[in-house]
């Protein structure tokens, strides 16, 4: 039985600019089963959205994508420009940061959510009524009424819910969702991802989750890949992760966690800055922001190692504690 | 390795091409103006009875007009005509545009408001309406015909200077000279105005384009430069009535016109690339 | 509607102070519109009766007071110095020529424009948009009237295909319309470019894209239809400006419509005639702006809100 519906191997994403190339990822290899609930960790700027567009061949003209993405055995990267079309929204949904400027705001946006449905060859007036059903899906308050409003006349989280039903119409078996609740607030958050969690309980949906916020990867994941400047430099199941954290980078955004009501003093931070990708020089990426570097950091790649079937990371020291 | 601003200024603008292509086209135009006397052959105002409507070959270039007078000494010495046109009408548009907008910025409220107002006014008759109306009360001739020009195009300038001085108003180091105790004034022309030089640099170089256009064509429809004087836009109004025995007479001096235009608006392109890269555009 | 009724006395105020300006500045010219009529080396006294009969004597709100009168009352826009006719009279039959120029003009220059900005921004980078973009740089630098001195030349000289000048069959507006074409036509594709450009980097097209619409689609749909917002209320805002553009073609060209009468006017130094031609041309902007705005209420279901007034 094979279960994994998305496979990424060895995908390096450059920018062509003036005057070069613009490393943004960087030998990213990582799967998603069927079904599961991937997220994608790391901070803003460390190419966890760009290898979310890429997957969608979103990408701008100027970008070069090297490696093999492959979806259900079949490279997407091979496929032809209609091909590709084919595959957005019917096999792989994507939902975006901002739910603020990802609707068109002239359109009602029961409108733009009946374009995608009418994709697939059904009426106008069936596909209306599939849009109140897919709001009433994604907890839309007043669902009949809101399939006639505009973006404007809605709340963030009913943008976002909207942008689900969207993606979701086509029934994918993928949906990516790029930081889906950085702009709204906490309570909203939580509603969106509770409604997240039941696609992938009700439809069999698999999420790949891309987030800055470490917390809402131990509430919802089922395994976990961490990026840095470009690079994966561990994952595995959200336990293996969670339980014994081996890079220094992971364990470093543990600590940054606040825990709850035990809150000890003031939240710790990474010092330092994530390197401009312009100036990406060999060795460890991280090494200029890591306490254990040592003088080899600087001069070798660290291979990628294996801790188990599912965890693996990549460093120099990580078996040693911080 | 720090290097000066001026000095990253022209290493940058050696590698713009539009800048260096303006900067040349430009240059040729000056060298025409100062050097006219040694490079016409002929005075602009000399008619030769004999030569009338010749049609270009070796003694003249371009060929004669109605009265005998070689186009080329004409075009040549044209280019003053211009270069004034430029130098009076982008001073006048900046001052105004500097003064007025600094101070609608600067100081907001009724000043501002009124303003406002005017910009709209201006706005409800078309530049060219206006600048006729203007040019037909003050009297016509070139400098009046720059005047007008001047007074129709000044308002988006302070628009742009007032938008500016708005925005660095609340800005951290202009507080700073208000703890000072610095007078208005001097926080007007000595801590916001060297802020916006650069900006005020491509404004005009793209101001200059469309005044130097607009002015012509005031001395086109006869209410600008008045005859002898070789104004290109003169010339080619002249050369429509002999337009089936004699077509160079509308065309080189139009070819001139559209070449130092062209000049203009390069030279801006290369300026706004290498000073203000926000305002960079896509177009 | 209130928004409406708002703009619309704004701009009968405006409308107002123009022609208030243009009359006082028209007023600050000494006596030339009594020596205009008098005649060269006419006697004081003769001057003096001409002002008491045309009641130029009068002080300068006096007699803007009458004129407003007069144009808004009685539709009487005084009588034209130089031809002694009513102004009116003369002005009537002009304005359809050039209306009709204008739109003419207004929609083939969109029409060419508006496709090929589009295609610009789609194809950017591409040698097709350089070409463009070089093009449309140069044609910006050409004056209108030296684009109506050369196609005279082309077309009219050296092939005769069209009439030099005049205004009687349709070959006569063959030329006139295009030099007005092409000299808004780079404006108007760059102006077109910069938008969809703006709106080809707005996220909801990536949405479009992600949710599976081919590119044409995206193209059309939504990329197209959000520009046009912007284009349309441009459509309108450049109506008046087309006009003052043809001020220029229409004395090139002997064309008898307002621009044409414009220039004669001022030169004849003949006032009421160019207050009245202003006057009108000012309400004309202010009209267009007026359907500029509800046409951005039309297309853009944001501004729709205020402008009908339902919340706030």
């Amino acid at each position: 039985m094979n279960d994994e519906l998305l496979r990424l191997e060895n995908v390096s994403i450059n920018y062509k600019v003036r005057g070069g190339y613009l490393s943004a990822v960087k030998d990213v290899s990582f799967h998603v089963n069927r079904g599961e609930i991937f997220a994608v960790v790391g901070e803003s700027g460390c190419g966890k959205s760009t290898v979310a567009h890429s997957i969608m061949r979103l990408l701008d003209k100027n970008a070069v994508v090297l490696g093999s993405i492959k979806y259900n055995g079949t490279n997407l990267m091979e496929l032809s420009n209609k091909q590709i079309t084919g595959v957005r929204g019917h096999d792989i949904g994507m939902i975006f940061q901002n739910p603020l400027d990802s609707l068109n705001p002239v359109y009602t946006t029961g409108a733009q959510v009946n374009e995608a449905i009418r994709l697939d060859g059904i009426s106008k007036l069936e596909g209306w009524k599939k849009v109140i059903e897919l709001y009433r899906n994604v907890k839309m308050p007043d669902a009949e009424k809101r399939v006639q409003a505009y973006p404007h006349e809605m709340s963030g989280g009913m943008r976002q819910r909207v942008m689900i039903a969207m993606m979701l119409s086509r029934n994918p078996s993928l949906l990516i969702a790029d930081e889906p609740t950085t702009a709204l607030d906490v309570t909203i958050e939580a509603q969106i991802l509770e409604i997240i969690s039941q696609l992938k309980k009700e439809f069999g949906t698999a999420v790949m989750l891309i987030t800055h916020n470490f917390g809402l990867v131990a509430e919802v994941a089922d395994r976990v890949a961490i990026m840095y400047a470009g690079e994966l430099v561990e994952q595995g199941d959200v336990f293996e992760i969670f339980r014994a954290p081996k890079h220094p980078y992971t364990r470093l955004l543990m600590k940054a966690l606040p825990r709850g009501t035990k809150q000890e003093g003031r939240l710790q931070t990474i010092d330092g800055t994530v390197p401009r990708l312009m100036e990406v020089q060999p060795g460890c990426r991280f090494a200029n922001r890591c306490p254990m570097a040592k003088k080899i950091c600087y001069e070798q790649d660290p291979a990628i190692r294996a801790l188990s079937a599912t965890h693996t990371y990549r460093c120099h020291f990580a078996e040693e504690e911080v | 390795m720090y290097e000066s601003p001026i000095k990253e200024f022209f290493r940058s603008s050696l590698k713009n091409f539009n800048f260096m292509l303006g900067l040349i086209m430009f240059i040729s135009i000056l060298v025409l103006a100062v050097f006219a006397d040694q490079i016409a052959p002929y005075a602009y105002d000399a008619g030769n009875p004999a030569a009338k409507l010749t049609e270009p070959c070796k003694e003249h270039l371009f060929g004669t007009d109605e009265m005998g007078r070689d186009l080329f000494s004409r075009i040549v010495y044209g280019t003053r005509i211009t270069l004034k046109v430029a130098l009076i009408g982008g001073s006048i548009q900046l001052v105004l545009g500097v003064v007025v907008g600094l101070f609608c910025g600067y100081f907001g409220g009724v000043v501002d408001k009124a303003m406002l107002f005017l910009a709209d006014l201006t706005w409800c008759v078309p530049g060219m309406v206006m600048a006729l109306a203007v040019v037909t009360v003050i009297g016509t001739n070139l400098t009046n015909a720059i005047i007008a020009i001047a007074l129709v195009n000044w308002a988006s300038m302070a628009r742009t200077v007032r938008a500016k001085t708005m925005s660095l108003k609340n800005m951290a180091f202009i507080e700073t000279g208000v703890a000072f105790g610095e007078s208005d004034f001097s926080l007007m022309f000595r801590y916001i105005l060297p802020n916006i030089v650069p900006a005020l640099i491509v404004m005009v170089s793209m101001a200059l384009p469309s005044t130097i256009m607009s002015t012509t064509t005031l001395s086109f429809l006869g209410v600008g430069s008045q005859p002898p004087s070789p104004d290109w836009g003169l010339m080619v109004s002249d050369g429509i009535q002999y337009i089936t025995k004699a077509p160079w007479l509308a065309i080189y001096p139009g070819l001139a016109l559209v070449y130092t235009v062209l000049s203009f608006t390069i030279l801006g392109e290369g300026l706004r690339d290498l000073l203000d890269p926000r305002m960079k555009s896509q177009g | 509607m209130q928004y409406v009724v708002k703009k619309l006395l704004l701009g009968i105020v405006l409308v107002i102070c123009v022609s208030f300006l243009v009359f006082s500045m028209l007023y600050m010219m000494p006596g030339s519109p009594v020596t205009l009529m008098a005649g060269e080396g006419a006697s004081l006294e003769r001057l003096e009766e001409i002002e008491k009969e045309y009641g130029l004597d009068r002080p300068l709100l006096v007699q803007y007071a009458d004129w407003l009168y007069g144009v808004t009352v009685e539709q009487d826009f005084g009588i034209s110095f130089k031809y002694r006719l009513p102004v009116w009279d003369l002005v009537e039959e002009r304005i359809p020529v050039s209306l009709r120029l204008t739109v003419i003009t207004a929609l083939i220059q969109y029409a060419v424009a508006v496709p090929l900005g589009l295609l610009c921004a789609y194809k950017k980078d591409t040698i097709f948009d350089r070409a463009a973009m070089i093009t449309s740089m140069i044609m910006t630098s050409v004056p209108s009237f030296w684009i109506s001195v050369l196609l005279m030349i082309a077309f009219a000289v050296e092939r005769q295909w069209f009439p030099l000048s005049g205004f009687s069959t349709w070959k006569h507006y063959v030329l006139p319309i295009t030099a007005g074409v092409l000299s808004g036509l780079a404006t108007t594709m760059r102006l077109t470019k910069s938008e969809a450009l703006d709106v080809l980097r707005e996220k909801y097209i990536l949405t479009a894209y992600a949710k599976g619409l081919r590119e044409n689609a995206v193209r059309c749909k939504h990329v197209l239809r959000n520009s046009l917002i912007i284009i349309c209320v441009q459509v309108f805002q450049s109506l008046p400006w087309l006009i003052s553009g043809y001020i220029i073609i229409e004395k090139i060209f002997v064309i008898p419509g307002m621009g044409g009468l414009m220039i004669t006017s001022i030169i004849n130094q003949d006032f009421n005639v160019v207050q009245c031609l202003i006057f009108l041309i000012s309400i004309m902007t202010v009209i267009c702006n007026i359907l500029a705005d509800l046409m951005l209420g039309l297309l853009d279901p944001r501004i729709r809100i205020s402008i009908g007034g339902g919340d706030k």
